[in-house]
């Protein structure tokens, strides 16, 4: 009904549960391919001849994979496995039942909403491509992100290891560009304190670090080269945070909170534990107290420790290293808000990778030594065999971390393929619609008669519609939400049945007492695109005629006093070619974004469909 | 010189990043008046010859997106009240505007809303008990409370959201085109105004088309004639001390002749210069090859101002009305405005009672209050209060 739309909410019970059904389903594969490639690396090994000569005899630490661990280099092993949980407590965070249905709306889109319009078309096509599908999107998030996470821990050092490393730089970069609009570094209130330039821009900056060559490793240029590009971006980040003008050197301004107070203020609203909301809302009143001097704390701490980063020298990178620790967590905690409350929180914002990354460069100060390097474990080469049997030989010989990481791949597939298919579509998931306005009411009875005018002055009775498949329903011409919405479903529905539009007609029956002239169906037309579609019938006519056909399909048209839209029924019926009524659907179009659009549209289809297969 | 360069790095990126993102500063097309021209209120009032008065204005509040709806209120020639006469049927968030046709008919269209594109129109001539609802305009009305208008002899002029002029001579059945923006902006009129935007339409005592603007060159009324196949540029000429201002029209309408006056044609001016608006009033019985200018308004930094044209060739005007409200009054042939005492709060419009003294129409929230100011009386009166039932929720 026009004024009472049901919106789609992020915890509509239907998408929570499709989801949730989603994620078992996924599980369920994900469990059911450990076992299969268990079963199968075991039998390989029994089968192949000499299969377990090809690793070993026994689950020994060489088997396991695990044996040459000590040679990867500290700084290395830290980003991988670091990096590895981030992304598994991120996945985890993903499943969150709100995820499928709020991440476009309440994460992604709102993202960018300060960017630059380019910034905004980009994101927002990202949006739109999630709420399109967003079951399938919502449980390749999940599966992807534990499916990488679990790769970077698991996989031998090696070209699996790099090739995980090379995976998670690209997922952070599809996080840093579609999820958070580029870190924001597009926008205004540009921040290291709120996660500038974007968490995900450093699980990227990790990933690349992971996959570079064993070989880099070994001098201390690498860890150079990572202290002194993080003292190159808080060097930056304390410029920023001391341009005057931004907001931050004020705890109020104009009798608002300040920039920063006003940020921390918001994060404090975020549904958490009691004390952590009174702890967070306590440092925004000190804030908003002492504005200058919490911004100068901040900015000599980001300057002191950039400029003792970028100069290289040792006795200071120690000191300095402890102080964006220090700085690390008093800002995840008091200003950032650990990042993932609120039952949207995708991941624990910036200060753990950054902190992440510090040490990695600290650590990678002091290389591994060439020798220690040389003995990393590598897959035993199979005997020479060829074909079937030489790849045989290789699975026979994985190691069982080999075959732990060659799992998370699978979970990574298993993740990406379905969401895959699903964008392989062009219209939106039904699910939508289902958790809108539930699930289309199957009947068989025979559909009232009526006799009406159409926008061309013909007349049109229900019977002279026999032998199509007639998809009805009741517009208000003059309606400002949701018949627009109807009618835009409906010529979506038009063009998705192709050829198969030919049998069916697309009506609409007045559902205005006042305004119901023929001018003004064909002005409805008009605004609607629907004037040159064949199948498309607006028919109205006299009051008495009008009554008829709206009593007679249970159809109320209340006028309301003051300015008020009329208030009728968003309904659609599906007619047969016989006559038969076989479906009913309500048919409130709920926000009218495109995704529900197109899922509208493709119900309709579907239906009439149905309705020609029965007739 | 190598230390130095990764600092000087940092700076220059966090500086690309703060230009990033900056927004620029707006600044004025060329040759556009310095100073913004001023756009009136939907929020109006009017009369008919036989005494009856209407009244527009936007009730609900902003409690939600959309919950604000346009109320029109008559008052009957023989009555003292107010009544609710807002046609049903159709939405009115968008806004309502209303023209008088004849002596004693009243259209109202409704600006589009939402996905409306068009305007439904409705019109009476039982003082709103009763209207007929077969007309319409596509596209929508456009966004002034003079964006449509009736002349004596019942056929309407319409200024389109899209800057179109149609003529009807069918109370809205059907529309005929009479220009452009863009057209009369290219015409020999336009051109000597720099024709800026259209604002409004009207007719002329004689039925010519009448239609208003705002022009680019400083100190000229863009008020265009239409008559033997052009147009012409008739605006009054202002004041040498306002020869610099931007000039908008704030009010346009043709009043009938009655008994005791004859049919002239009232403008409502803003003159904006940087020192302030002056508000002005212009009569012209012929036309507008002759105006007669009232003494000007000084009304400060005024915003949204509400302007009402009644029936006898008089004129209101409440002022920044969102906060300190002033409203001042001019009569026919009157040497100065009257300035009225402080507005009730929440004063919309200011309206004509039945024994033609002031009325100030207040609204809050679901109530619509008329205040009177007796005649020697300082003070105002509450002389009715309309509770309206508001459709919350129907437009969401």
């Amino acid at each position: 009904m026009p004024g009472m739309n049901s919106g789609l909410s992020d915890t509509n019970p239907i998408l929570v549960a499709a989801f949730k059904a989603a994620l078992l389903h996924q599980g369920l594969i994900v469990l059911a391919l450990l076992l299969v490639l268990g079963l199968a690396w075991i039998g390989v090994r029994e089968w192949l001849p000499g299969g377990r000569r090809a690793g070993a005899s026994s689950f020994s630490a060489a088997t396991l994979g695990w044996a040459g661990g000590s040679a990867e280099p500290g700084g290395r092993r830290l980003l991988r496995i670091g990096f590895g949980l981030l992304w598994i407590f991120d996945g985890i965070l993903q499943a969150q039942p709100a995820m499928a249905a709020g991440l476009p709306a309440q994460v992604i889109e709102p993202s960018a909403a300060s960017s630059p319009v380019w910034v905004q078309h980009v994101v927002n096509w990202a949006g739109t491509s999630w709420s399109f599908h967003p079951i399938q999107a919502g449980a390749a998030a999940v599966w992807i992100q534990l499916g990488i996470g679990a790769w970077l821990i698991l996989a031998p050092p090696g070209w699996s290891s790099r090739l995980a490393g090379l995976a998670s730089a690209g997922w952070g970069l599809v996080v840093w560009v579609f999820g958070e609009a580029f870190g924001g570094i597009f926008a205004p209130g540009l921040t290291f304190l709120f996660g500038a330039p974007g968490a995900a821009a450093f699980y990227c900056v990790a990933g690349l670090l992971i996959a570079l060559p064993l070989r880099h490793w070994q001098s201390d240029r690498l860890g150079r080269l990572l202290l002194g590009g993080l003292g190159l971006l808080l060097a930056g980040m304390a410029v920023l945070q001391a341009w005057p003008g931004r907001g931050f050197w004020q705890g109020r301004a104009h009798g608002q909170p300040g920039t920063l107070a006003g940020m921390v203020t918001s994060m404090s609203g975020t549904p958490q534990p009691h004390f952590l909301s009174t702890l967070v809302s306590h440092f925004a009143s000190l804030d908003g107290a002492h504005g200058f001097a919490v911004n100068l704390v901040a900015v000599i701490a980001l300057a002191a420790t950039a400029a003792a980063l970028l100069s290289g020298r040792r006795p200071l990178l120690r000191p300095a290293l402890v102080l964006l620790l220090a700085v690390c967590l008093v800002d995840w905690i008091l200003i950032e808000d650990f990042g993932f409350f609120g039952g949207l929180g995708t991941d624990p914002n910036s200060m753990i990778p950054v902190a992440l990354l510090a040490v990695a460069g600290y650590l990678a100060l002091t290389p591994a030594s060439a020798p220690a390097l040389a003995t990393e474990p590598q897959l035993v080469p199979a005997p020479a065999r060829s074909g079937a049997m030489a790849a045989a030989g290789a699975f026979a010989g994985a190691s069982v971390r080999a075959l732990l990481a060659l799992w998370a791949v699978a979970i990574v597939v298993v993740g990406a393929a379905p969401m895959a298919a699903a964008q392989a579509s062009p219209d939106a998931s039904p699910v939508i619609a289902q958790a809108i306005d539930g699930d289309a009411a199957p009947l068989n009875f025979a559909a009232p008669s009526f006799t009406l005018s159409d926008q061309r002055g013909r007349s049109v009775s229900l019977a002279s519609l026999r032998g199509k498949v007639v998809l009805l329903t009741y517009l208000d011409p003059v309606c400002t939400s949701d018949c627009p919405l109807i009618a835009q479903e409906f010529r979506a529905a038009d063009q998705m049945l192709g050829a198969q539009a030919h049998n069916v007609e697309m009506v609409a029956i007045v559902a205005n007492p006042v305004y119901r002239s023929v001018a003004y169906t064909r002005t409805f037309d008009a605004q609607e695109g629907l004037s040159r579609l064949p199948n498309w019938l607006f028919l109205t006519g006299p009051l008495s005629q009008l009554q008829q056909a709206w009593k007679s399909y249970g159809i109320s048209a209340e006028t309301l006093p003051a300015g008020g839209m009329i208030a009728h029924n968003d309904i659609a019926f599906v007619i047969d070619g016989a006559g038969h009524i076989r479906a009913e659907l309500n048919f409130d179009p709920g926000p009218g974004t495109a995704s529900t659009q197109s899922s509208f549209a493709g119900e309709l289809v579907t239906t009439a469909q149905q309705a020609m297969r029965q007739a | 010189m190598r230390r130095l360069l990764p600092p000087v790095m940092a700076v220059a990126a966090a500086l690309f990043v703060a230009a990033c993102g900056s927004k620029p500063a707006a600044t004025a097309p060329s040759g556009a008046p310095a100073v913004a021209v001023l756009a009136p209120t939907l929020a109006t009032s009017g009369s008919s010859g036989s005494g009856a008065s209407w009244a527009i204005v936007d009730m609900g509040g902003a409690a939600s997106a959309y919950d604000n709806f346009w109320e029109l209120f008559v008052r009957p020639a023989d009555s003292p009240t107010w009544h609710l006469a807002t046609p049903t049927g159709v939405a009115s968030n968008g806004g309502l505007v209303a023209a008088a046709t004849g002596a004693t008919s009243l259209v109202t269209g409704f600006r589009p809303s939402q996905k409306l594109t068009f305007s439904p129109l409705a019109s009476t001539t039982d003082a709103g008990m009763q209207w007929s609802q077969s007309a319409l305009l596509s596209p929508g009305l456009g966004d002034g409370p003079d964006a449509l208008a009736g002349s004596a002899s019942g056929q309407l002029i319409a200024l389109t959201d899209t800057g179109d002029v149609e003529t009807s001579t069918s109370l809205g059945a059907n529309w005929a085109k009479l220009t452009t923006q863009r057209s009369l902006a290219a015409s020999a009129a336009g051109r000597a105004c720099g024709l800026q935007a259209l604002a409004g339409a009207g007719w002329t005592p004689a039925g010519s088309p009448l239609v208003a603007g705002s022009c680019s060159k400083p100190g000229m009324a863009g008020i265009f004639a239409y008559s033997a196949g052009t147009w012409q540029l008739i605006g009054p000429a202002l004041p040498a001390a306002l020869s610099g201002a931007a000039v908008s029209v704030l009010g346009l309408a043709t009043t009938v002749s009655t008994a005791t006056t004859g049919a002239r044609t009232t403008a409502i001016l803003a003159a904006t210069t940087r020192a302030g608006t002056s508000v002005l009033a212009a009569w012209s019985a012929d036309g507008g090859t002759d105006w007669q200018l009232s003494p000007a308004l000084a009304a400060g930094r005024a915003s949204s101002p509400s302007v009402s044209i009644w029936a006898d060739g008089s004129a209101g005007v409440v002022l920044a009305p969102a906060s300190r409200r002033t409203g001042a009054m001019i009569g026919w042939q009157a040497a100065s405005w009257q300035t009225l005492p402080t507005l009730p709060a929440g004063t919309a419009t200011l309206a004509i009672g039945s024994g033609g003294e002031p009325q100030a129409l207040t609204v809050r929230n679901a109530t619509m209050t008329a205040w009177q100011l007796s005649a020697g009386s300082s003070q105002w009166t509450l002389v009715q209060a309309v509770q309206v039932t508001i459709p919350y929720g129907s437009s969401g």
